[in-house]
């Protein structure tokens, strides 16, 4: 039985609309991740789901249930905003507490929810202080415990790792990940924008593009078959390179898209002669980028560090066989 | 060393920065308030000491008087329309600001809600304030005439009473009278310090306590009221002194009568002072009350001052 369903969806903010008919089946336990580009509607989704915004059409069922109007209290999620959103007034403790005690939880069990809580984030130091007091990953991990507290059905996420520092944010990543096998019949949906966020803790990734799915699908389908243009160079980073024109013709298609690792690079001999513009080292990777007489933009390499290449060198490209990515004229993938 | 073997252009270390020896701050602070301070002084503090000073002397208008000592605050402390007027102001005071804390609260919520003319509904509600003193106060003593006041006309028409309500000369009704004008008056105020304190309340801490399970009512006791303590608290004691201050509500809708029973400090000071001609009683009157305020301002800027660092 799926978690949450999504069906025809639409959300309009005073005539204009944001999601033009979203239709998604999330399984129970399920990680989903939301990527897209700013604006695209990812967070008006999740905020749909969590019931912070009206439904303008179509049917929300979570549980089962149709949660159509349903308040957000009662519909059995949870919810880390990117602002963590702490109440600034209240301990640690009384964060986490303040949901239970609205349910009229007993004190003992609250307690005892709490506390345990706080062991799994490491927070028990921290209980009787405010937020204010606090670092930003400590606040991250008090707005989580918050939501683990009510062992939600449904927990989301809004970019929660987007105000930490990089090794912060790997760290709370890995945290996360822990969270999510401790639960594993918890649902979760995931905003980001980070690539690596997507690729690492979902079971799928849906793909939006103007207030509209593109695809769905595990992060390697996603990432080794995208279903168009947009998907291919939205996943992966460095972006997918795309060839027009007569290159691409040979393979019988409008566009080709090949993946920065798939292009064997030599000095000598290859199918695609191009001049290297620029080397970008970052110590595990060097990309290089290469400018050819066939293709509009220099094509992103990954280089390898046992051919020593300078600016200006000329270089011969072979793309991997089998790995060329071939669209028709709408940026539509053949499969 | 690792940066010798950096490029040029990140080899050469930055300049010192040549810090220059300045002053401490505090001595900027003072050569700047420095100016105000000699205004203040000249405009504020002097009157004020004058002022002081009178209420040990038998001064009255256009004359000198000599030192009697603590001789006029005896003579007020067993004076019982000075009691009856400190009781006044006091009873004045709290109950109108606990009504104007209470309706300024509600209407603010109210009007942060978005409904059609929400701009317009605002600027009707906050025009009490901009209307003068003097001018508000006339415009109550108009409502409140007797004879060919507007309220009497409505209570008789709409026979709510079937006698005229003495709304200024029975002194039970005129203070009641008087808290309603004055709340009234100082009502725009409570409302713009709390919407703008409500604006300042970011939305998701209310976001997060709906998906808490948190209804309107208990987010507002939970989140909405305690987030707006500190401008309740400054509100609250602004507003104290001011209407404990005020003078021409009493003084034009009653005059502090009948018989003396409506004065407040204020109007009662200026009786004792300028109508009596009593000066040095007049002063005693005001400076019996300056160990209150010193209390409520120290209260107040320390709660500002607190609010500062946090
Ligand atoms: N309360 C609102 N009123 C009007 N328009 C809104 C409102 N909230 C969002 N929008 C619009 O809806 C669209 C989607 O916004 P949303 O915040 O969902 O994007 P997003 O994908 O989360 O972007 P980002 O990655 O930048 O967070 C945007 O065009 C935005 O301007
Ligand atoms: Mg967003």
């Amino acid at each position: 039985m799926a978690s949450v369903s999504l069906s025809k969806i639409t959300k309009s903010f005073g005539g204009h609309e944001v999601l033009h008919g979203i239709d998604l089946e999330i399984g129970m336990g399920e990680f989903i991740v939301f990527v897209g580009p700013s604006g695209c509607g990812k967070s008006t989704m999740l905020r749909v789901i969590a019931g912070l915004e009206e439904i303008t059409s179509g049917t929300l069922t979570i549980d089962g249930e149709v949660a159509n109007g349903v308040p957000p209290g009662e519909r059995g999620i949870a919810m880390v905003f990117q602002s963590y959103a702490l109440y600034p007034h209240m301990t640690v403790y009384d964060n986490m507490a303040f949901g239970l005690k609205v349910s009229g939880m007993a004190k003992p069990e609250i307690d005892r929810r709490v506390r345990k809580a706080a062991e799994m984030l490491e927070l028990t130091p921290y209980l009787d202080r405010l937020p204010r007091s606090l670092s930003g990953g400590q606040r991250q991990r008090v707005a989580i415990g918050r939501a683990v507290t009510r062992d939600p059905k449904v927990f989301l996420f809004d970019e929660p790792l987007s105000n930490l520092d990089a090794a912060l944010r790997v760290a709370t990543r890995l945290e996360i990940a822990d969270l999510n096998a401790a639960m594993p019949d918890t649902t979760m949906i995931y905003v980001t924008h980070d690539q690596v966020e997507a690729m690492t803790l979902a079971d799928r990734i849906v793909v939006f593009n103007e207030g509209r799915i593109e695809q769905v699908g595990r992060p390697l389908d996603l990432y080794e078959r995208p279903r168009n243009l947009f998907v291919a160079r939205f996943i992966g980073s460095p972006k997918m390179n795309v060839v027009k024109g007569e290159a691409a013709t040979v393979y019988q298609a409008a566009m080709i898209g090949i993946r920065p690792e798939h292009l064997a690079v030599s000095a000598h001999e290859g199918l695609w002669p191009g001049k290297v513009k620029a080397i970008e080292h970052l110590g595990s990777d060097t990309f290089l980028h290469v400018e050819a007489a066939f293709a509009d933009e220099p094509l992103i390499v990954r280089g390898r560090s046992d051919v020593p290449l300078r600016q200006g060198d000329t270089v011969h490209l072979t793309p991997e066989v089998g790995k060329i990515h071939r669209f028709n004229e709408d940026g539509v993938a053949f499969i | 060393m690792a940066a010798n073997a950096l490029p040029a252009g990140f080899s050469s270390p930055p300049a010192p920065v040549r810090r220059r020896r300045h002053k401490p701050d505090w001595l900027v602070a003072y050569a700047f308030l420095a100016p105000a301070a000699a205004v203040f002084a000249a405009l504020i503090a002097y009157p004020l000491a004058d002022g002081i000073s009178t209420a040990f002397t038998d001064r009255a208008v256009a004359q000198s008087g000599h030192w009697v000592g603590l001789a006029n605050f005896a003579a007020l402390f067993s004076d019982q329309i000075f009691l009856h007027a400190a009781w006044n102001s006091l009873l004045l005071t709290v109950s109108t600001v606990a009504v104007k804390l209470v309706l300024g609260l509600t209407f603010a919520v109210l009007l942060s809600q978005k409904m059609p003319m929400r701009g317009l509904i605002r600027a009707l509600a906050f025009l009490p304030w901009a209307v003068p003193g003097m001018i508000a106060a006339l415009s109550w003593k108009w409502i409140f005439d007797e004879q060919s006041g507007v309220l009497q006309y409505l209570v008789l028409q709409l026979g709510l009473s079937d006698h005229p309500i003495y709304w200024l000369s029975d002194p039970n009704i005129a203070m009641v009278s008087v808290a309603v004008a004055m709340i009234w008056q100082g009502l725009p105020f409570f409302t713009m310090m709390f919407l703008a304190a409500l604006a300042s309340i970011p939305s998701d801490l209310h976001e997060a306590a709906a998906i808490d399970g948190a209804g309107m009512v208990r987010r507002f006791f939970a989140i909405t009221l305690p987030q707006m303590r500190g401008v309740i608290a400054v509100t609250v004691m602004l507003s104290a002194i001011w209407t404990f201050n005020s003078f021409e509500m009493v003084f034009v809708l009653t005059g502090g009568g009948p018989a003396n029973r409506t004065h407040i400090l204020p109007t009662l000071a200026y009786q004792y002072g300028i109508g009596e001609s009593h000066l040095g009683l007049g002063s005693a009157v005001i400076v019996s009350v300056i160990p209150v305020f010193i209390i409520l301002i120290v209260l107040l800027t320390g709660r500002m001052l607190r609010r500062d660092e946090a």
